[in-house]
């Protein structure tokens, strides 16, 4: 919220917010049409969420990841069965538009132009490749992008988040704005280049294995504009893999508050928070659910966000056509705007509401191998070393009037959608919006052996690309999980190797 | 490509090595390019847009005769039936036969929404033909235009409806673009 106008609308509608007798607002869920639970329904839910884990063999429905709206096939694309035809339509237009290229204005396609001034990428695609994660590239870096915060520029206080414990003190750099657009078109210098030194480091584990980690510190390079102010932080973010956000979507909130445990009160060393996010989108504080820090509220606010900070393009939720750019330069340019024409931006809300549809659309592969001897050696290992307190296995979704798809269904997503300190080593530099620094949200386990295959080799995990291998990943817990990855580091080097097989069977 | 379809050519010795492949094969390009493609992303996605660079064919402003000899071919290979250039025709074995001796109803309903969306797509090349150009169908405001891109799409959606019922009806598992195939329902948690 670097955007003088952009800040000023949010506290705006937040201040406009009724609130009815200090409701927690995480519990709001306007982005969805309830159907509540019938009685036996609700007996049902409770049973199913009580039982396991069971590790000597696979669960009831284990396989099935994403409920009914599981695909058989491994694509990361591979849109919902069952969606009802305006649903599926809507869609199928969005996956068009996620695979779109936007172009510079002024251009004969007028519906497909208003790129940047400044992006990242000229696609959704481009950084989503297959619908999985980006990573850091060793040439040209495709799918990570740099968060840039400053605590200089963090303009007034909003007295909701203020009091909602989602304000930071920080905002985007005085002239970059938010994140570092490392393209530009012809008229403009690119905002620079981002440049990564890697640090390598090496960890000893028990049976005598060795693992090799590797540490980034990123650096702007080539800046086109002046330089990055002395008190801006760069903090890489890549790009999350896509499947299942619309089911994570459809997790009852309450059920996500519940699994919360702010304070430690059961002693267990870790303390997931529930994050308040504005949503732009409903004009109102919610459960954060998105982004590696919880810091968005709905897959709308989420599209519209990614088209804004990535791509440069306006839309009613981000009305600024010069895109993440606060220079003059950006403002001078022309951009895709018409009067009267995709309500008056360069992107309509139908069509924010497309790529919304097809972003949450996006079918979770079934599990492989469920039954393997080594599989389920490893699902055990996974629950001895206490990585389900925060991977939460399963999760089950509200029931929802018209959608099938996503309706009440058992859903295996390891995560709890919670804050958790991770510990100085995987610290960010700035926090974001209700997370601190070193605070991140858990991320959806489910796909993760399918990354290599969806984006092609090399896949690389952890927020910012740093881990290449999933053992690696898991050596960089700390915080609330340094008992569990210890005990990972301790355990039988034949229980760490059936443990990563679980993990890439997911 | 007409090599490829000649009695040795290697499109047909693929599809003839493995009929039933081939037969999924023929579902899978219907119903794909009925829905996902041409309903989707290359008639509605322009027609939500509104923009001209948008229609199919934008230089060669051709784009009503695309989508209308689309429509004639995903029926020919339902049919098994070509209209030759020079108006003579030729035909064979159908798929439609092979639908109509398992589910008569089945092929009759594709049959008629075949006919349908050729009609649909007919009335949008006359009126192309008559002088509103695809590009103006589709602008802000053309009531009529729209009127017309819509019935187009709502009769390929149509159709594809019944090709996943012809799918069904010859016990197949296909995979339509858009439309993955339904988990088996049994291992879900309902």
């Amino acid at each position: 919220m670097n955007k003088p106008a952009a800040s000023l609308l949010i506290a705006v509608t937040l201040a406009a917010l009724p609130r009815a007798g200090g409701a927690d607002p995480r519990l709001n869920e306007p982005h969805l049409a309830l159907r509540p639970l019938a009685p036996d329904q609700a007996a049902r839910a409770e049973a199913i969420l009580a039982s396991g884990p069971e590790t000597g063999q696979a669960e009831a429905f284990e396989a099935n990841s994403g409920g009914v709206a599981t695909t058989q096939g491994q694509s990361f694309r591979d849109i919902l069965p069952g969606l009802s035809d305006e649903a599926r339509m809507q869609a199928t237009l969005g996956e068009a538009l996620f695979d779109k290229l936007w172009v510079a204005a002024p251009s004969t396609t007028r519906a497909s132009d208003g790129l940047g001034p400044v992006f990242n990428a000229r696609s959704c695609a481009g950084c989503h490749p297959g619908g999985g994660r980006g990573r850091p590239e060793p040439e040209g870096i495709s799918g990570l992008v740099a968060r840039l915060s400053n605590p200089t520029a963090a303009g007034a206080p909003d007295p909701d988040l203020v009091a909602l414990g989602a304000w930071h003190p920080i905002g985007g750099d005085p002239v970059f704005g938010r994140q570092l657009n490392t393209r530009a078109l012809p008229e403009l210098p690119p905002e620079g280049q981002l440049s990564i030194d890697w640090i390598e480091e090496k960890v000893s584990l028990s049976g005598g294995e060795v693992a090799h980690l590797r540490r980034p510190r990123a650096r702007v390079k080539d800046a086109g504009q002046g330089a990055l102010a002395p008190e801006t932080r760069v903090d890489l973010r890549v790009a999350p893999q896509m499947i299942g956000l619309g089911l994570l979507e459809a997790i009852p909130a309450a059920a996500i508050l519940e699994q919360a445990d702010p304070e430690d009160a059961d002693g267990d060393g870790i303390s997931g928070r529930a994050a308040v996010a504005p949503s732009r989108q409903h004009g109102q504080p919610m459960l954060g659910r998105f982004g590696h820090k919880a810091q968005v509220a709905t897959l709308a606010d989420m599209s519209a966000s990614a088209l804004f900070h990535d791509l440069g393009l306006s839309s009613p939720l981000y009305p600024q056509p010069e895109g993440d750019c606060a220079s003059a330069a950006c403002a001078a340019l022309p951009d895709g705007e018409d009067a009267g024409l995709r309500d008056g931006r360069e992107v309509s809300a139908e069509a924010v509401a497309a790529l919304t549809r097809y972003a949450g659309a996006l079918a979770v592969p079934a599990r492989r191998a469920v039954d393997d001897p080594q599989v389920l050696a490893g699902k055990a290992a996974f629950h001895d070393a206490g990585c389900a307190a925060c991977h939460r296995p399963k999760q089950l979704t509200h029931q929802l009037v018209d959608d099938p798809a996503r309706s009440f269904q058992l859903i295996w997503p390891y995560t709890d959608l919670l804050l958790h300190d991770m510990g100085p080593e995987l610290a960010a530099a700035a926090p974001e919006g209700a997370a601190s620094a070193s605070e991140w949200r858990t991320p959806p386990l489910w796909g993760i052996g399918l990354s290599a295959q969806v984006t092609g080799p090399p896949a690389t995990y952890l927020h910012d690309g740093r881990a290449r291998s999933l053992l690696e990943a898991t050596l960089w817990h700390g915080g609330e999980a340094e008992a569990a990855r210890d005990r990972v580091a301790a355990m039988a080097r034949e229980a760490r190797a059936a443990l990563i097989r679980f993990l890439e069977s997911l | 490509m007409a090599a490829n379809w000649t009695d040795d050519g290697a499109v047909r010795a693929a599809l003839m090595a493995d009929p039933e492949g081939g037969i999924s094969s023929i579902l899978t390009g219907m119903g794909s390019l009925s829905y996902g493609e041409l309903a989707g992303e290359r008639i509605k996605l322009g027609l939500m847009l509104h923009d001209p660079e948008e229609e199919h064919d934008c230089f060669s402003d051709m784009t009503h005769l695309s989508h209308y000899y689309d429509g004639v071919g995903i029926r020919n290979v339902y049919t098994g039936r070509y209209t030759r250039v020079d108006g003579s025709t030729v035909e064979g074995p159908s798929l439609s036969q092979l639908v109509a001796a398992v589910a008569p109803e089945v092929d009759a309903q594709l049959r008629a929404e075949l006919d349908a969306s050729v009609a649909a797509l007919g009335e949008m090349k006359a009126a192309a033909e008559g002088g509103m150009a695809y590009d103006q169908m589709l602008g802000l405001g053309n009531e009529r235009g729209k009127a017309l891109i819509e019935g187009a799409v709502a009769a390929l959606v149509a159709q594809t409806r019944s090709i996943e019922r012809a799918v069904a009806a010859l016990g197949r598992e296909v995979e339509l673009e858009g439309s993955d195939s339904l988990d088996n329902p049994n291992a879900v948690f309902q």
